[in-house]
């Protein structure tokens, strides 16, 4: 029992690897292109009478020049400098629900059938993944409770994007598009709900959660009018607390007019235990790469969910996959949709996870993650807590479900040390640097940790006692946390301001020079 | 030196905090730290400079000065810390035997002011706050490093180890945008009883604090940015023929500036038609202006960290004007960036009479723009403190 190291003595590759524009030589390559056959040219001409004047460069882009080595070289090196989900324990980037996925799953999205699939195929020829997209439809229908899904989106915010498209076209269809102009949603839901509502035109109201960690019903039936479109909520939110008056906050919209969207982004905490449906909201999403597992943050695509009532179901986004009973389809006769939210149909490679995770774990194994997750949740909580300087604020003595908000307030008061700086050392210690907060950040000092079903009692306790450690240092050798980090691949701080200042992105080679 | 070299001016109430650890309320009263002293209690604001000016450690000379009195008001801790500094002629004042009082703090502070300081760095609590606004006023930049008992004042650093950083980044030209931010203060005496009630006495021009800026994945808007788009709205959404009372702060000081007219940063200004038409109103000028009118409304902003929209400040808007004019004619001009600083805490009203406070009390729509609103909460202080 209890095989967890506190000594790793781990340090990061630090290769000071220059950006590859700045690598090769003129005249250097990777590749030899042969040169045509000469009779080939005779009878077509060169290359570049072939080509039309218009597209044709008036210089060569400056691209670099280098061999197969050498670019290999590069990338080995950058590989070294970054730290996945597959090689430290990933706790501390809570709400993101960075669990174990399968290595076996990579075999099937690797497969020759999988690999070589192409959006032009015939339906014919595509049987097997429209069933694939077909079945995963009907699991995710039970696990919410809704009556319809779409497995286009290529990301949670684009089927939060979906719903509330769904929101104007419901309303729209009733004749109260103009009138219902508002959609309510709460400060510690994603903020990809009142993005995707701004962005589509509604105006958004936001509640503040009151001293439990929930949004105020007051503040909610403040909000409500004849002006109300739709709720948009989390539960439970960043701060891990469960809302026991959802069932309440649905009522208080429907009986204004209102449709009621639950963000399951992040479904960990209820995963087989409630259902959106069940609490009578109208709409829900899935990150599907979060909880049904798909590499995921800079390590691979994304894919979303939408899932809606009955009620709701002809206008999610076309076209749909559809089965007659002999063979399965992309329905595009649909007059009602929202239309299209992208090119051809989803992330099949996110869906075939997705599927598998499934069909893997059945009803009793899904169950597990939430128990599972919230076991490690309130476990860790436990240990974490007993750090002197982090604290748990909201909703006191009452259990977290998958993920908790805390605080680094009063090690800050004490030693200066700020969740910014306790965030670049824990990457001296071999962790990923963690999540802090979504913005604005209502809780000071902020650190959100989610340990999902996948890590065990000894990666947590080695988790913790890095903070443990950590927190020692802020009392006995604050500089040295200050300036953090000091084992990592990137040897200084970056300049704040190159991160959060448009002025500053260089996004291009040719921008940054 | 060079013309272009930074002029930093360094002060240290070195009294401040005393009162802290001899629990009492703070450090005004001389007689009070005198025994504070006598009963063994140490003088702990100029170890609290000394971590500030560590962050210094390593940094060039090169392009910048630093002057301070002689002794223990600034020259002994940037002596003990390394940093060459220029003293002022004749300064020697407050050796271990004798006290130092507020009038050396604002002697000090006016002769720093009258030699062209770039930035002054002081070293104390809310009251030294106040002698710096005194003497220095809203035009010379400062920066408190936080060594007082309550520090209710915004012109503080988070921590003394930030104050050195930021002092550091100014220093090095990183730091360039400046803001108003408020000194508050308690009296000290009427602390012993139930009542805390922070009064407002100036604004302080601090460098923004980018230290505490978010970071990348949750970055926002700057509040300067924010407040910015607010005060715009504000001024759009103003009707025709309505009297508009404008309350102190920096917030609601955009929309005034945006008007024809002068408008005051600590006053109540009363405005009609784009026009302002009276600075600085007091209650009766305020009143007489609402018996002319039909229609009124009150643009408040509450302040950052207590969250106090009345009663603070802004006793012009008294019980009385609140009850004419009405609650739902009441426009809050809050910035997202000034809720965070609330956490889950209710904005408060403390107008002096309880009956307006609970009046006052409920949920209010804070239009942040055209787009965007917030359902918060306001409560009587009162209740606040039963709660």
């Amino acid at each position: 029992m209890g095989y967890y190291k506190t000594d790793r003595d781990f340090h990061e590759a630090r290769w000071d690897e220059p950006i590859i524009m700045e690598l090769g030589n003129p005249g250097e390559r990777g590749v030899m292109v042969p040169k045509a056959d000469k009779r080939v040219v005779e009878s077509t001409g060169s290359v570049e009478e072939l080509l039309p004047k218009g597209l044709k460069r008036k210089k060569p882009p400056k691209l670099p020049e280098m061999s197969q080595m050498q670019v290999l070289r590069h990338y080995m090196r950058l590989s070294q400098e970054t730290i996945g989900t597959d090689i430290n324990i990933d706790i501390g980037l809570g709400t993101c629900t960075m669990k174990y996925s399968p290595k076996i799953h990579e075999q099937f999205i690797r497969s020759d059938k999988l690999k070589e699939l192409h959006p032009y195929q015939d339906e014919s020829t595509v049987q097997g993944i429209l069933e694939i997209i077909y079945q995963l439809e009907q699991y995710l229908k039970a696990i919410s409770g809704m009556s319809k899904v779409s497995l286009q989106p290529s990301g949670g915010t684009q089927a939060i994007f979906a719903n509330v498209e769904t929101i104007r076209a419901y309303h729209e269809a009733r004749g109260e598009g103009e009138k219902r102009n508002e959609i309510i949603t709460t400060i510690l839901s994603h903020p990809g709900n009142p993005g995707a509502a701004a962005t589509l035109g509604y105006k958004v109201i936001t509640l503040y959660p009151d001293e439990n960690g929930i949004p105020d019903i007051e503040a909610l039936k403040a909000a409500v009018s004849e002006h109300t479109a739709a709720l948009m909520i989390t539960n439970p939110e960043d701060t891990g607390i469960y809302n026991e008056k959802i069932r309440q906050f649905v009522d208080i919209v429907h009986e204004a007019g209102g449709l009621c969207v639950y963000d399951q982004a992040n479904l960990n905490g209820l995963f087989g235990i409630t259902r959106a449906r069940d609490a009578g909201f109208d709409m829900c999403h899935y990150n599907l790469h979060k909880s049904f597992s798909s590499p995921h943050g800079c390590q691979g695509p994304g894919a979303g969910a939408q899932c809606v009532s009955e009620e709701l179901a002809k206008y999610v986004a076309a076209p749909t996959v559809e089965f007659d009973g002999e063979k399965y389809y992309l329905d595009d006769n649909r007059p009602d949709s929202i239309g299209k939210l992208r090119k051809y149909y989803g992330v099949p490679a996110v869906l075939v996870r997705a599927y598998a995770y499934i069909r893997s774990l059945g009803p009793d194994g899904i169950k597990q993650i939430a128990e599972l997750s919230i076991l490690n949740n309130n476990y860790m909580l436990k240990k974490l807590l007993e750090i002197d300087g982090l604290s748990m604020p909201m909703a006191e003595g009452k259990y977290r479900l998958e993920q908790a908000r805390l605080s680094w307030k009063e090690l800050t008061d004490e030693t200066g040390v700020t969740t910014d700086d306790i965030c670049r050392r824990i990457v001296d210690y071999g962790f990923q640097d963690y999540f802090a907060s979504h913005h604005p950040r209502i809780i000071p000092e902020p650190f959100t940790p989610e340990p999902v079903e996948t890590y065990s009692k000894d990666d947590i306790d080695e988790f913790v006692a890095a903070f443990k450690a950590i927190a020692e240092e802020a009392r006995n050798d604050p500089e040295l946390v200050k300036t953090a980090p000091h084992k990592a691949a990137l040897g200084s701080q970056i300049q704040e301001e190159y991160l959060t200042e448009w002025e500053n992105f260089a996004t291009t080679w040719r921008a940054f020079r | 030196m060079k013309e272009t070299d930074k002029k930093i001016g360094f002060l240290i109430n070195p009294v401040a905090g005393l009162g802290g650890r001899a629990g009492m309320k703070g450090s005004d009263d001389a007689a009070r730290c005198r025994k504070a002293l006598l009963a063994g209690y140490e003088k702990s604001a100029s170890c609290r400079a000394e971590e500030c000016l560590k962050e210094l450690k390593g940094l060039s000379m090169d392009g910048w000065r630093i002057y301070a009195p002689e002794g223990c008001m600034g020259a002994d801790v940037l002596f003990k810390v390394g940093i060459p500094c220029e003293p002022l002629e004749n300064s020697r004042i407050g050796s271990l035997d004798e006290e130092t009082s507020r009038e050396d703090t604002l002697y000090f502070a006016r002769r720093l002011c009258g030699m062209g300081m770039d930035l002054i760095l002081f070293c104390g609590g809310d009251g030294t706050a106040r002698d710096i606004c005194e003497a220095a006023g809203s035009n010379v930049p400062v920066l408190g490093v936080p060594a007082g008992v309550k520090m209710y004042s915004a012109c503080f650093a988070t921590t003394p180890c930030k104050a050195g950083e930021i002092l550091k980044r100014f220093i090095q030209g990183k730091e360039t945008s400046f803001s108003h931010r408020e000194v508050m203060d308690l009296d000290e005496n009427s602390l012993d009883e139930l009542a805390v009630s922070p009064t407002l006495y100036g604004f302080l021009t601090v460098p923004d604090d980018k230290v505490r800026l978010q970071r990348a994945k949750e970055a926002g808007t700057s509040e300067e940015e924010e407040a910015e788009v607010l005060a715009a709205e504000i001024r759009a959404e103003m009707k025709e023929d309505t009297l508009y009372i404008l309350g102190p702060g920096s917030t609601t000081y955009r929309v005034k500036q945006m008007l024809h007219g002068t408008g005051t940063v600590r006053g109540v200004d009363l405005a009609k038609n784009g026009r302002i038409l009276r600075a600085d109103a007091d209650e009766r000028t305020i009143l007489s202006f609402l018996d002319r009118e039909q229609k009124a409304e009150i643009i408040v902003t509450c302040i950052g960290g207590n969250g106090f929209l009345f009663g603070r400040g802004n006793q012009q808007i008294s019980p009385l004007v609140l009850k004419k004019v009405g609650k739902s004619h009441i426009r809050l001009a809050v910035t997202r960036e000034k809720l965070s600083g609330l956490g889950t805490r209710p904005m408060l009203v403390d107008t002096g009479d309880l009956e307006t406070d609970r009046y006052l009390a409920g949920y209010y729509k804070i239009r942040l723009n055209a787009k965007e609103e917030i359902i918060y909460r306001v409560q009587a202080g009162a209740d606040a403190l039963l709660s």
